[in-house]
């Protein structure tokens, strides 16, 4: 016989129903329904009544349930499936393009969606495009109730939903609110792995060269990883770690990174641009010859012989979508009180752009 | 005669379905039937069992596609909330495998059995059972375990506490969902939580400054570096990139080894380095001074980087263990749902962070006046 799991442990939460709020207030279940819609065939006072019973006990009409039994009534035929909301802040609205590595994060995202049985909308926000009050609006026009950050880069539009009120999972966006589940990949160990990797193929004067606002989104995971990198070099092979400036155009950063290899005699370049070598011979240094480089983040359509970290970006917004349905499926809304971060391991990828040397 | 055309539309159901309109909902069960198989094998296939043969998994894949069925995630959301209410109706087993070196974490002050309580509610809370096994001299052999599992039908692992020496466990991955909790060092690579020590670290580190100290010196043992990808280390090194160069105390590391001569290993280093206030994971330090006739917080202060329950006047931070055996055990659960066996692509780690607990071994600094 198989013993039945014991009776006695914790009651896991259960959501308050029509019919407790029906068994609280002392009406029928039906009144409850139509006072908790408004309908005029309940006298005003008691649908007041009924409505305040219902906030206190914490009824929440959930819109999986409400398209399930409309799904019901109209027999066979299904409804529209529930969706997600995919929101960026790039400036889609302003005609820019999504970059490479965010479409593999979407890509990823809505298969994800798909195989569970989600639409994913993707919604832009920023001057040109949704701003909280108009988002907050449509959210809740729409019955959306599950909300992804998708990257975020800082020193663009940002929006203060009332998130108390949806499920929603972060892809990096650190910099910004929720405190909610993040899910990214792991820069630390990225930068690390890169590091003891060019250290093995013989180069000596490894330098890092990121975005700030790729830092502060990513809580500065890169600088962090080559902290430690550096703590076990000697002092002389040390170079200073180049940050770029926020909303900086790719010619000025390559002038950045050109004076700062000759500065410093790096010979290796760490970045997290795909369009590192490009920069590096516009201005005049040839790669491999002159200076080495590595992307921390390759992504397709990758320049072809480019050396560095791949991340499974596709499995960030897999992960992200996960983290919603679970509780778009329990219930659960607004920031955890305590906000895990998860992370995705990367592989490192060699390349013509930074060969062993002898 | 309508007597008769009755009966005949009855006899034959096909007839009917081929005079209405096409059908534009499809579910498991017109599925199993396209494929000329049993509703419970496609609902398997779907879902990738391994009791399924590959090539049928396929076959049945393609027939969903062909006719567009999708998974229905109201109904799946149904379930759930009356998978909760009825427990009885689904029992599912889930295993916490422990290594037979480390039973002793689960006695006195240890934090191994906060973890196993957060993985059991959260089993509870979705109706699984977590039952303990524990592997190696003297206990079950990995291949023995292996057997249990599959006689019990368990297919939830959640692995907890094996030490930096223990390198692998070999199990037959391929039949498990798996989950480790800490022990990142163990192969093969599955899905781990892990409590955030970068993030603790640089907490403590952040407080004790807000509380008036500035020569902030971190002491701990090299195998704990190893173990934790040196996350301590790394913490108190990013937090101080940012100090200026006279308040970068150099880190204690100390082998197990040498342990015994903490009693003047530690004076030392704190004399050298003007220490105001030591960080470490060991709360064991309380003896070291002790030993060492070193009073708190006169001589030093001290912040204790996984403040045990049983210490609740303590500076410090608190890991939040039983957190992430909660996250674990869920983690687990939508593994097991989905049939996500084996070793995953990539893998991905979940840190919990932890949280800052006020104490008495590290007060408010006084402000010196200068007269």
């Amino acid at each position: 016989m198989n013993p039945l799991p014991p009776k006695d442990s914790a009651a896991p939460f259960r959501r308050p129903t029509l019919k407790d709020v029906a068994r609280e207030a002392g009406y029928h279940i039906t009144t409850i329904s139509l006072a908790l819609r408004d309908h005029s065939s309940i006298p005003e006072k008691t649908r007041k009544a009924i409505k305040e019973i219902a906030t206190r006990l914490g009824y929440q009409r959930d819109p999986v349930f409400h398209a399930l039994s409309r799904f019901r009534e109209q027999g066979c035929v299904r409804g529209p499936s529930p969706r997600i909301a995919y929101l960026e802040n790039f400036g889609a609205g302003s005609g820019r393009v999504r970059p490479g590595h965010m479409q593999a994060m979407l890509d990823g995202a809505r298969r994800q969606a798909e195989l569970l049985g989600y639409q994913l909308e993707t919604l832009a926000v920023g001057e040109d495009d949704h701003d909280t009050h108009t988002l907050t609006l449509y959210l809740k026009q729409q019955q959306i109730t599950g909300v992804v950050l998708a990257s975020f880069s800082p020193g663009f539009a940002e929006i203060a939903l009332n998130w108390d009120d949806y499920a929603v999972a972060k892809i990096h966006s650190r910099h910004t609110e929720p405190e909610a589940t993040v899910v990214g990949n792991d820069h630390i160990r990225e930068v690390r792995l890169a590091f003891s990797r060019l250290s093995a193929l013989g180069y000596k004067r490894i330098g890092l060269a990121v975005g700030r606002a790729d830092e502060d989104a990513c809580g500065h995971r890169h600088t962090a990883g080559y902290l430690m990198e550096e703590a076990s070099i000697p002092p002389k092979r040390h170079v200073p770690p180049l940050l770029f400036p926020y909303n900086i155009d790719s010619e000025a950063v390559a002038g950045m990174i050109a004076r700062w290899v000759r500065r410093h005699q790096v010979d290796v370049v760490l970045c997290n641009w795909n369009s590192i070598r490009d920069m590096l011979e516009s201005q005049g240094l040839r790669v491999p010859g002159e200076v080495a480089c590595a992307c921390l983040c390759l992504c397709d359509p990758c320049p072809p012989g480019l050396a560095g970290i791949r991340p499974p970006l596709h499995l960030l917004g897999e992960r992200a979508i996960s983290i919603v349905v679970a509780q778009l499926k329990t219930t659960e809304r607004g920031a955890p009180e305590c906000a895990s971060s998860i992370y995705v391991q990367s592989v490192w990828q060699d390349g013509e752009s930074a060969p062993g040397r002898p | 005669m309508s007597k008769a055309s009755g009966k005949t539309v009855k006899a034959l159901p096909g007839a009917l379905e081929a005079r209405s309109a096409p059908k534009r909902y499809y579910t498991l069960a017109d599925i199993a039937a396209k494929a000329g198989v049993h509703v419970t094998t496609v609902s398997l296939a779907l879902r990738d069992h391994p009791s399924i043969p590959p090539a049928t998994r396929a076959r049945i894949r393609d027939v969903a596609k062909t006719y567009g069925y999708q998974r229905d995630p109201l109904l799946d959301a149904l379930n759930f909330h009356r998978a909760r209410r009825n427990q009885q109706a689904r029992v599912v087993g889930s295993a916490f495998v422990v290594h037979a070196s480390t039973t002793r974490l689960f006695g006195g002050n240890h934090y191994q059995p906060l973890v196993y309580a957060g993985a059991k509610a959260a089993a509870e809370a979705r109706g699984h059972t977590l039952d303990i096994f524990v592997v190696g001299p003297g206990h079950l052999a990995p291949a023995r375990l292996n057997t249990i599992l599959n006689a019990r039908g368990i297919s939830g692992v959640l692995l907890s506490t094996f030490e930096i020496d223990i390198e692998q466990l070999s199990l037959d991955w391929a039949q498990f969902c798996a989950v480790k909790i800490e022990c990142l060092h163990l192969t093969p690579h599955l899905d781990a939580i892990s409590n955030d020590q970068l993030q603790v670290s640089r907490l403590a580190m952040q407080q004790l400054r807000k509380l008036g100290y500035r020569r902030i010196g971190l002491a701990t043992a090299r195998e704990d570096q190893t173990r934790l990808a040196e996350s301590f280390g790394m913490g108190v090194l990013i937090e101080q990139a940012s100090l200026p160069e006279a308040e970068r105390v150099p880190p204690l590391f100390f082998g197990l080894a040498e342990v015994p001569q903490l009693p003047s290993l530690i004076p030392a280093w704190m004399r050298a380095n003007h220490v105001d206030v030591i960080i470490s994971n060991w709360a064991e330090l309380f003896d070291t001074f002790a030993t060492a006739g070193i009073r708190l917080p006169e001589d030093v202060a001290f912040a204790c980087l996984d403040i045990p329950p049983s210490m609740p006047h303590v500076s410090g931070v608190v890991q939040n263990h039983r957190l992430v055996g909660l996250r674990a055990m869920q983690q687990l659960a939508i593994m097991t749902d989905a049939y996500q066996r084996g070793i995953p692509e990539a893998q991905t780690i979940t840190y919990i962070p932890g949280y800052w607990q006020n104490g008495i071994t590290a007060p408010q600094k006084a402000r010196r006046w200068v007269v």
